[in-house]
């Protein structure tokens, strides 16, 4: 099997793995496992407060927004790196 | 190779971390959020890191004096962890989470540098994204960047030297990582509050509960974007002159 088939196999169930919470539970919330976390902090540690509060108060859209920024910000350096790293001879070459 | 005087340093510094964070538990025998963990714990986990952040520091020297692409290997397995950590996935447990991206700087680079990757990206995290913590952040350094990073070199080397075929190795790697990340997690937070009727391993199983079935899915969809890269960038000439088994396996 040559490697851009093997690439796409790995592309397509990667994705069939992510797509089937959506199509199996429907509409359901996804609740983080770090707030459920939380909420076990609770059970167990009954009236425990945090003690500490984030450096920033951010609302849940520019919460979004800076983790999307994350992603562009990482996958612009990835890309750059890969196309910096492809550019190289390769080793059977030399 | 780190120095004489730099490995005697490290070495130091390591019995001196664990010292102090051991004197500061007297009584008390994902990421963690901010103000979630006791402040002793805080501290513990905090002086914990410092070791593995100054050796990695070192290593990382020393690998860029040694191979001119290094850097840009780091700088690639960085940006693979701030893509990977900001895609929040569904899980079928019906929880969401992330995967950590860690595994393909530890197998490209060894573990080491990797705490200093989980110190950009978790602080970067904390500050503008309020995800995770600067009060946690030793702790969350120390179950992402190190466990996470040494099991993935671990099992990587481990299955090297098993013969398994590279993609086999670098997949199972990254899966466990991933595992072994969050099952330290589950550890931070059933040390710091144990079970009343179970004690600490009552609520690690507890938490492992919370995040162990959410992390298998996105742990294999993680192993397998790691595999596609790893294979992708192997056979290019960026491993310096000893290469890439021996860039990971090199005890500098």
């Amino acid at each position: 099997m040559n490697s851009k088939v093997k690439v796409a196999l790995g592309v397509i169930a990667a994705l069939i793995i992510i797509a089937v919470p959506f199509i199996v539970l429907g509409g359901h919330e996804f609740a983080g496992t770090d707030d459920q976390a939380v909420e076990m902090i609770g059970t167990l540690s009954k009236g425990y407060e945090p003690w500490a509060d984030s450096p920033l108060e951010i609302s849940d859209e520019a919460e979004g927004l800076f983790f999307t920024l994350q992603a562009v910000l990482g996958a612009s350096i990835l890309g750059f790196c890969l196309g910096r790293i492809t550019s190289k001879p390769k080793l059977e070459d030399k | 190779m780190l120095s004489k005087k730099q490995k005697s340093f490290v070495q130091k510094l390591f019995v001196l971390s664990f010292a102090f964070a051991l004197s500061t538990q007297t009584t008390n025998a994902m990421h963690i959020m901010e103000g979630f963990l006791p402040k002793g714990w805080c501290i513990s986990w905090g002086i914990i890191v410092i070791p593995f952040l100054v050796l990695g520091y070192f290593k990382l020297k020393v690998q860029t004096k040694e191979n001119p692409n290094a850097l840009l290997l780091f700088a690639l397995a960085a940006a693979y962890v701030f893509v990977v950590s900001a895609l929040k996935m569904p899980s079928v447990s019906g929880s969401s989470s992330h995967a950590t991206g860690i595994a393909l700087g530890a197998i490209l680079l060894g573990p080491a540098p990797m705490s200093i990757i989980g110190l950009i990206v978790l602080l970067f995290q904390a500050i503008l994204l309020a995800h995770g913590g600067l009060t946690t952040l030793g702790a969350n350094i120390f179950s992402m960047a190190i466990v996470g990073a040494f099991v993935a070199y671990g099992v990587y080397i481990l299955l090297k030297k098993m013969k398994a075929p590279g993609w086999l190795a670098v997949f199972l790697a990254t899966f466990l990582s991933n595992m072994a990340t969050y099952a330290t997690t589950s550890l931070e937070l059933g040390l710091a509050y144990p079970d009343g009727a179970s004690g600490v391993f009552g609520a690690l199983a507890k938490f492992m509960s919370v995040f162990m079935v959410s992390q298998v899915p996105l742990a294999i969809v993680e192993g397998i974007f790691t595999v596609i890269i790893f294979e992708g960038i192997k056979k290019y000439d960026v491993f310096g002159k000893k290469g890439l088994k021996e860039v990971a396996t090199n005890e500098q």
